[in-house]
């Protein structure tokens, strides 16, 4: 269920208030930004698609049941949306997927940045590389286990599954990540991906 | 190579759901079998770089552009063609009705400028006309009020019979329809 201050917000909405919106908008855009980033690994991508989660969910507020989290909800609505839209792309971009995911890791940036900063982008920019070679199936489950801590539960019904689905697929998609990272991978980056651990 | 059940143990203990027994169990497994180890490993590798992975902050400018798109999408709610006709179906109606009311006020009212006796005797029957309005509303409530005491049913009965009188006048305008395209024909 979600805070008692973001149902009001929902009912404001929901009377036509616009301001009542934005104040939702404030309140999740960097969980459902980071959704969409990580599911669709570019920035411009990612605020179209955030950007069409909250229209959607502007237009179907009157569907949304407050005994559930509006955290949850707002999530489902972008995890499908950038679903969809991967789906989409993947029959479009085919032929270009054949680069090999090592090969798409240039960490290196030429902007001067603070070392700190440079080692999250990179670790960021890695992560995203690997996260790419997952269907979108399994990269939702994946997004909303660790960036979300989800459990199974929460992310079979943010994914309209069941929760021994949401297991298999992330089984395997753990297991797809650890064959992308074996041994002569991890030799290769010996950087950021494997900075402390 | 690890088996199923191993492969399961394995991801249970990522989970952190395994029981002390099941994770000493697969400790003593991997300890004797170097491929499965390694393969574990691999996988505790990848568990821990997606716990540390970094959060992406959406860019200040999204807000914004969310609610720009949204006052543009969401307009005022237009109306539907049936209430588009029924208003302008209403609206004809009342300028039907009023039309000739407006012109013989405003003839009256040009008459009686050139005469305040005249202009007189007009209010004086415009105030009669409607204090009897008045009274025919009086009685025409008092007489319903009478029969649905005594006729509970009345009402019902008046409104079931509205759609037959309408089917019926459907019907009616459609036979004279039919009679007027056989008189030319013919």
């Amino acid at each position: 269920m979600s805070d008692p201050t973001t149902l009001e917000w929902v009912s404001a909405a929901l009377q036509g208030d616009q301001d009542a919106f934005g104040d939702i908008v404030y309140a999740y855009q960097d969980a459902v930004y980071n959704l969409c980033y990580r599911m669709l690994g570019e920035r411009g991508e990612a605020e179209d698609a955030a950007q069409e989660a909250f229209l959607r969910a502007y237009l179907n507020l009157n569907r949304y049941d407050p005994s559930r989290s509006f955290k949850t909800w707002v999530l489902s609505i972008a995890s499908n949306y950038c679903i969809d839209r991967l789906r989409r792309r993947r029959l479009q971009w085919m032929s270009l997927d054949d680069e090999p995911v090592m090969d798409r890791l240039s960490l290196h940036s030429d902007d001067p940045e603070p070392e700190g900063a440079t080692l999250d982008r990179e670790r960021s920019a890695a992560i995203q590389a690997l996260l790419s070679e997952l269907s979108p199936d399994y990269r939702a489950v994946v997004i909303l286990r660790y960036w979300y801590d989800y459990s199974y539960a929460e992310i079979a019904d943010i994914l309209d599954t069941t929760e021994s689905a949401v297991k298999s697929r992330l089984f395997r998609a753990r297991q797809a990540l650890a064959d992308q990272l074996g041994s002569d991978a991890a030799a290769r980056l010996g950087n950021p991906l494997m900075e402390g651990l | 190579m690890a088996d199923e059940r191993q492969q399961r143990l394995m991801q249970e203990a990522l989970d952190q759901s395994l029981t002390p027994d099941l994770l000493q169990k697969l400790r003593e497994q991997l300890d004797v079998d170097a491929e499965s180890s390694q393969q574990f490993n691999r996988l505790r590798k990848v568990d821990e770089m997606l716990r540390s992975a970094p959060y992406e902050r959406a860019p200040a400018r999204l807000a914004l552009s969310i609610m720009a798109k949204l006052a543009q999408t969401v307009k005022p709610q237009e109306l539907s063609s049936a209430s588009g006709l029924a208003l302008a179906l209403g609206m004809s109606m009342v300028v039907i009705v009023s039309l000739p009311v407006l012109i013989a006020a405003s003839s009256l009212f040009l008459g009686a400028l050139s005469s305040a006796a005249a202009l007189n005797a007009i209010i004086q029957q415009i105030a009669s006309l409607m204090a009897l309005v008045v009274a025919m509303l009086d009685v025409l409530v008092k007489g319903a009020q009478s029969i649905l005491a005594t006729y509970p049913q009345a009402p019902l009965l008046m409104i079931s019979v509205v759609p037959i009188i309408l089917f019926w006048l459907l019907r009616a305008m459609r036979d004279e329809e039919d009679s007027g395209s056989h008189t030319r024909g013919g």
